[in-house]
């Protein structure tokens, strides 16, 4: 033991004669490289004598036998070692950099210090074991200093308030528009949040600190920081702009970065001047600093810009009792004393219910009474709303007299009367009081001319008739609508006609004409027809322009067709329930081809229709689709046959439609091939899509389609 | 015995108070794990929205939005390009191109020509507004609107690009614009929802709209939002069932929110308190939406104002006459869609029945709310998911023609809440190509939306599955040179 003691005491001392070396002569030394690659290490190794000099220092809280176990020797040694090597690393790591903060010169010392008193406790322990004071009061003294080392020391590496940064205590807090300064408000919390880690109080890597006017001009160790109106020769702008790769960037690449507002704020500032005073405000409006800085300020200005109230928030409680579904009363704001109040429901309003908001008149500043019953001499309640600035009495009973009575309302900016039975007087009436500045009238009995000479004479007041063109606008009426638009009838059909305005005339014919002041039926009543009939008809009304002719076909439903046979296959695109959709009662969808309709291109249409036995038949309606823009043209030939076996056929009836000149609207094309009354049981149709589509087409030279929607035999 | 019991509490060792002291550390550190602001200094932006209130004073209290599905082309309406008609027929240059990609439309096509708008433009207002002869009605209210020309998004395609507008990504089930706002502030009045949905459909080729644009996404269903019908039924399931009158309707209500009010009182869910309101709004509604939906008592004024379209219920003109009714009484978020932009050929043609379609009635909804003095408490928005080429797709005729997306660029307009009256905002370059001055982004669009509402983008949240989402998820800055 005796030969233990002494080695150890050896190997502490000497560590303690070198340390002490290293600290006296630090400036005068160079360290080899691979010492370097020790003194890094410092902020790893550093643990050890932390942990092992808290473990140290209990002993000596503890009954004697337990602190006298011989473990505990060896622990203190370690302990000391330890702290004297992370020490001495420390040295060397503080060497190697050449700017020296303040809080690394506190480190160093305080370092320095624990090692040295540690040794000294080390030493002095059994001597000091029967007082258990001294050792007690040294083992605070280290713990002390371990904490105030580690702290300077994470300062150093994390920065300053790396601790208590997440409690947000030092959030910016709301900023007067007015007062906004330049440096203070707008440039300064840029460096403190995304530069402040390194470059903030002591903590001065680099030599820089961005800590105040007189810092930030002073730069660091490679230069100048900013280079006031000239960025080029600012290095703290070059440093911004590096790429993010970039070993010299900052801030360092896996720290917050600016963004580039904040950036582009930081280069107007600095090509302005780089001003530390003055207001934002001050500087012209156009001023790019100015724009820049107001934006980047905008989230923390918004709060404060809000008009500020003299009066007090009505109490919250109260708000909440008078809240019910059919009264709305809210803050304008989550900050706002202003309260803005909406009555809704007109079965639910009784004067009663807006003299319930005695209590809270004072700090309502929006009152929306629109549609509910309201009267004169509720107005002289409102009267006393000391600061209502808006009111809306839209569609309210109110009248002439009454809007004397708002006439000393000091607050009262806007106020909207639409739909009353105000007349001018009571347009004069309110004009009175001059603190209004909006009024909306429309929809009362102010007269035009009236509201010409009410507006010379209130210049400075908005004063909205709104549209009143009823009578001199002429516009075009829309189509009456038909009651029951089913195309198909069986044996006959009510025609019922209406339209959305009151008061229309609607006029019709079924001769193919065109409805007009002359031409054509008055529609009153519903009519029957029993025939195929194509429908015109026309919305005619006074003050109105006509509306378009709309058309309508209804078809009387044909022979019941048993079966249908495609001899040449529809087009596989279109051939959607192909034995079906020819006699499904349906017409084809203009605006959708594939499901109602069969479409031919590459083929002629030969169709077989089997009526189950032998008919007399005189007519064959074909329905075909036309959309010109999309290629589908009317056949250029439709020919009918008949027969009773399927194999003898005679035709029936050829026509050949005219040929098309240009692009039309889409629409349902009937061909009506009609011819002397014949006996068949089968009834084929041959249609042949057009080859070649014409030289004005787009498409010229392809082939066009033929699209079939439904064949009805008469 | 009882008392032994009670002392048997009370008896407390050291042991006991140690694991008692652990857990009681233990817990409140996992607290400020679960909620991180247990501790922090700040109120959480949850707060404000629990109180359905806004961030600060709001300029506009409700919102109309007026899609235009399948986007417009920005050419033949607002962004006037003389250029184009001079160079009709020239290839775009590869150099304003900057190869930007296409899509898999026009990515075949051999040469890009480039064509000028069909339709004549005239500078209309004290604004000088440019804005083209298909939109005689809208030119009229240029002083009153702000037209937005360097709107620019990511998504080149329909459903992205919408889905993008609405919800601030482009993959669906993200909350709808309007379900932030209900989640932001509330309903307005208690007996409507805070978010309905009127569609229409002209007749040019169209693109669907689909359910998931209204969307509460992770939000409370409360914030859906709620499609009107044109038919009998404006929302479905409204209406009592046949035979039963509205008395039976109420007792049962209240027998339901009876056994509903004993489970929350065992339980303490508080979905099933909403749950009982949402019944108790349903109940009102049935009298609130019968009311709305009357066009009946509407003036001629108003007829004439908006087109006689407006009774025809399920046309765009019908839907803009009730989307300002619904404004008017409390709605906080109306979204409209008119299906039918999408002109990739004929499109002059297919153009000037879409604008037959919206003109008027957009224009009359700025006009009629400014008559009754809401238009300042009311934020009108107008426009499609993107734009179009300034070059041809398809065959080129002078009077027919078509035109491919493009999201470098388009033209929006807002209008009232709080807007900037008669201004344009934003530039693009003289080929319409790109944006050489005030790029707004759609984030940036979707920030100034709720930020004229009262609310702060980023402190609108909803933490789902570990992390906050924001409308504006993650950008989108406050376009100010547009609020008043």
């Amino acid at each position: 033991m005796e030969r233990f003691n002494k080695i150890v005491n050896a190997i502490l001392f000497s560590g303690i004669v070198l340390l002490l070396f290293l600290f006296v002569f630090e400036d005068k030394l160079q360290i080899p490289v691979w010492l370097q690659i020790a003194g890094r290490m410092h902020p790893l190794f550093l643990h050890f004598p932390i942990v092992l000099l808290i473990l140290s220092i209990i002993p000596c809280w503890l009954p004697d036998e337990i602190n006298s176990n011989a473990i505990w020797i060896y622990i203190r040694f370690v302990a000391v070692l330890t702290a004297i090597i992370t020490a001495m690393m420390g040295m060397i790591l503080s060497i190697e950099q050449s700017d020296k903060g303040e809080l690394l010169t506190w480190h160093k010392w305080s370092g320095i210090s624990i090692a040295l008193i540690s040794w000294l406790f080390f030493i002095y322990y059994n001597q000091f074991l029967r007082s258990k004071l001294y050792n007690r009061i040294l083992s605070f003294g280290i713990l002390f200093l371990v904490i105030l080392t580690g702290h300077w020391g994470a300062a150093i590496t994390h920065g300053e308030n790396f601790l208590l940064q997440p409690l947000h205590l030092d959030q910016p807090s709301f900023i007067n528009k007015e007062n906004a300064t330049i440096f203070a408000d707008a440039i300064n919390p840029i460096f403190k949040a995304k530069c402040g880690n390194c470059h903030l109080g002591h903590n001065q890597k680099g030599g820089l600190s961005l800590t105040d006017s007189m810092s930030i001009i002073k730069g660091g160790k490679n230069g100048k920081a900013i280079e006031q109106g000239d960025l080029v020769k600012s290095l703290l702008i070059e440093r911004l702009r590096l790429p993010l790769m970039d070993k010299k960037h900052m801030p360092l690449t896996d720290k917050p970065q600016l963004n580039e507002s904040e950036t582009k704020l930081l280069e107007i500032w600095i090509k302005s001047g780089a001003p530390f005073s003055g207001k934002l405000v001050d500087r012209p409006e156009n001023d790019s600093l100015r724009i820049l800085a107001m934006e980047y300020l905008q989230p923390y200005l918004s709060v404060k810009n809000e008009p500020v109230y003299s009066f007090a928030a009505a109490d919250e409680k109260k708000v909440k009792e008078l809240n019910n579904n059919y009264r709305i009363i809210k803050p304008l704001g989550f900050h706002s004393p202003a309260l803005t109040v909406s009555f809704f429901g007109k079965a639910n309003y009784s004067f009663e219910k807006l003299k319930e908001l005695e209590t809270i008149k004072k700090q309502i500043l929006h009152l929306n009474l629109s549609k509910m019953s309201v009267t004169d001499d509720q107005l002289e309640f409102i009267a006393r709303f000391p600061y209502l600035e808006k009111l809306n009495l839209n569609y309210t009973s109110i009248s002439n007299l009454g809007l004397l009575r708002l006439s000393n309302m000091g607050k009262l900016r806007s106020i909207s009367i639409v739909g009353t039975n105000i007349d001018v007087v009571g347009l004069t009436n309110l004009l009175k009081n001059k603190n209004i500045k909006e009024v909306y009238v429309w929809d009362t009995k102010v007269l035009e001319k009236d509201i010409i000479t009410v507006k010379k004479e209130n210049k400075f007041v908005l004063i909205d008739e709104g549209f009143t063109g009823a009578d001199t606008t002429l516009i075009a009426l829309n189509v009456p609508f038909i009651k029951f638009p089913a195309v198909f009838f069986q044996e006959n059909k009510s025609i019922e006609l209406g339209h959305v305005l009151k008061d229309v005339s609607i006029k019709y014919t079924t001769d193919g004409t065109e409805p007009d002041s002359m031409n054509g039926v008055l529609y009153k009543h519903p009519f029957m027809i029993d025939s195929t009939t194509n429908l015109q008809f026309k919305a005619f009304k006074k003050g109105w322009l006509p509306s378009k002719l709309a058309k309508a076909s209804f078809i009387k439903a044909g022979m019941n067709i048993e079966k249908t046979i495609l001899l040449t296959p529809a087009d596989p695109k279109y051939n959607l329930q192909s034995e079906k959709v020819l006699t499904d009662l349906e017409l084809g969808d203009i605006t959708d081809f594939s499901s109602k309709c069969l479409g031919y291109q590459k083929n002629d249409a030969i169709l077989i229709f089997d009526l189950g036995k032998s008919k007399k038949i005189q007519k064959v309606n074909i329905n075909t689709l036309q959309n010109i823009g999309s290629y589908i043209f009317p056949p250029t030939s439709l020919e009918v046959f008949g027969s009773n076996d399927k194999i003898h056929w005679v035709t029936l009836k050829r026509i050949s439609p005219v040929p098309t000149s240009k692009i039309l609207p889409a629409e349902n094309t009937m061909y009506s091939l009609a011819f002397k009354s014949t006996e068949a049981r089968y009834i084929k149709i041959e249609g042949a899509p057009i080859k070649k589509l014409p030289k004005w087409h787009p498409g010229k030279g392809q082939p066009g389609w033929l699209f079939l929607s439904e064949v009805i035999i008469y | 015995m009882e008392k032994e019991l009670f002392e048997h509490g009370l008896n407390m060792n050291r042991r006991k108070f140690m694991s008692r002291l652990s857990i009681g550390l233990g817990s409140a550190a996992l607290g400020s794990l679960l909620i991180p602001d247990l501790f922090g200094s700040n109120g959480s932006p949850e707060e404000a929205i629990i109180r359905g209130l806004p961030h600060f004073a709001p300029k506009a209290k409700r919102v109309i939005y007026l899609f235009q599905n399948g986007a417009p082309s920005q050419l033949e309406s607002f962004d006037y390009k003389p250029m184009l008609c001079q160079m009709m027929g020239e290839n775009l240059p590869e150099s304003v191109r900057g190869g930007q990609r296409l899509t898999g439309m026009s990515s075949a096509q051999t040469s890009f020509p480039l064509i000028g708008s069909y339709y004549k433009f005239n500078q209309h207002g004290q604004s000088g507004a440019w804005v083209s002869e298909l939109f005689p009605h809208m030119s009229k209210i240029v002083d009153d609107i702000c037209i937005i020309k360097s709107m620019n998004t990511e998504a080149i395609n329909h459903d992205p690009a919408l889905t993008f507008f609405q919800s601030g990504a482009q993959q669906g089930n993200r909350p709808s614009m309007g379900s932030w706002v209900s989640y932001g502030l509330g309903t307005e009045n208690n007996n409507l929802p805070a978010f309905c949905v009127l569609l229409s459909r002209g007749k040019g080729n169209g693109q669907g709209v689909y359910s998931k644009l209204w969307t509460n996404g992770f939000l409370d269903s409360v914030h859906q939002g709620v499609q009107f019908s044109s038919g009998e039924n404006p929302i479905l399931y409204l209406q009592d069932p046949n035979g039963m009158d509205r008395q039976t309707r109420r007792k049962m209500l209240d027998k339901i929110a009876e056994l509903n009010q004993e489970e929350f009182n065992n339980f303490g869910d508080p979905e099933i308190s909403a749950k009982i309101q949402q019944y108790e709004m349903a109940y009102r509604m049935q009298t609130a939406v019968p009311e709305i939906m009357d066009t009946s008592k509407e003036s001629e004024d108003i007829i004439k104002l908006y087109g006689a379209d407006c009774l025809v219920p399920g046309t765009y003109a019908a839907n803009c006459l009730l989307a300002r009714k619904l404004s008017e009484n409390g709605v906080r978020f109306v979204q409209l869609y008119h299906q039918g932009w999408d002109q990739h050929g004929n499109l002059p043609n297919e153009m000037r029945g879409q604008a037959q379609d919206v003109d008027q009635p957009s224009a009359a909804l700025i006009t009629d709310l400014k008559q009754r003095g809401l238009l300042d408490e009311t934020l009108v928005i107008w426009g499609g998911e993107f734009g179009r080429t300034n070059y041809c797709q398809g065959k080129m005729l002078v009077d027919n023609y078509g035109r491919d997306h493009h999201p470098r660029c388009f033209t929006i307009w807002m209008a009232g809440g709080g807007i900037k009256p008669g201004i344009v905002h934003g530039e693009t370059d003289e080929f319409g190509y790109n944006i050489v001055k005030d790029p707004v982004h759609v984030h940036d669009f979707q920030a100034t939306v709720l930020n004229l509402m009262g609310l702060d983008h980023e402190k609108l949240v909803y933490k789902y599955q570990g992390r906050r989402y924001r409308l504006t998820d993650l950008y989108g800055n406050v376009v100010n040179k547009i609020i008043a």
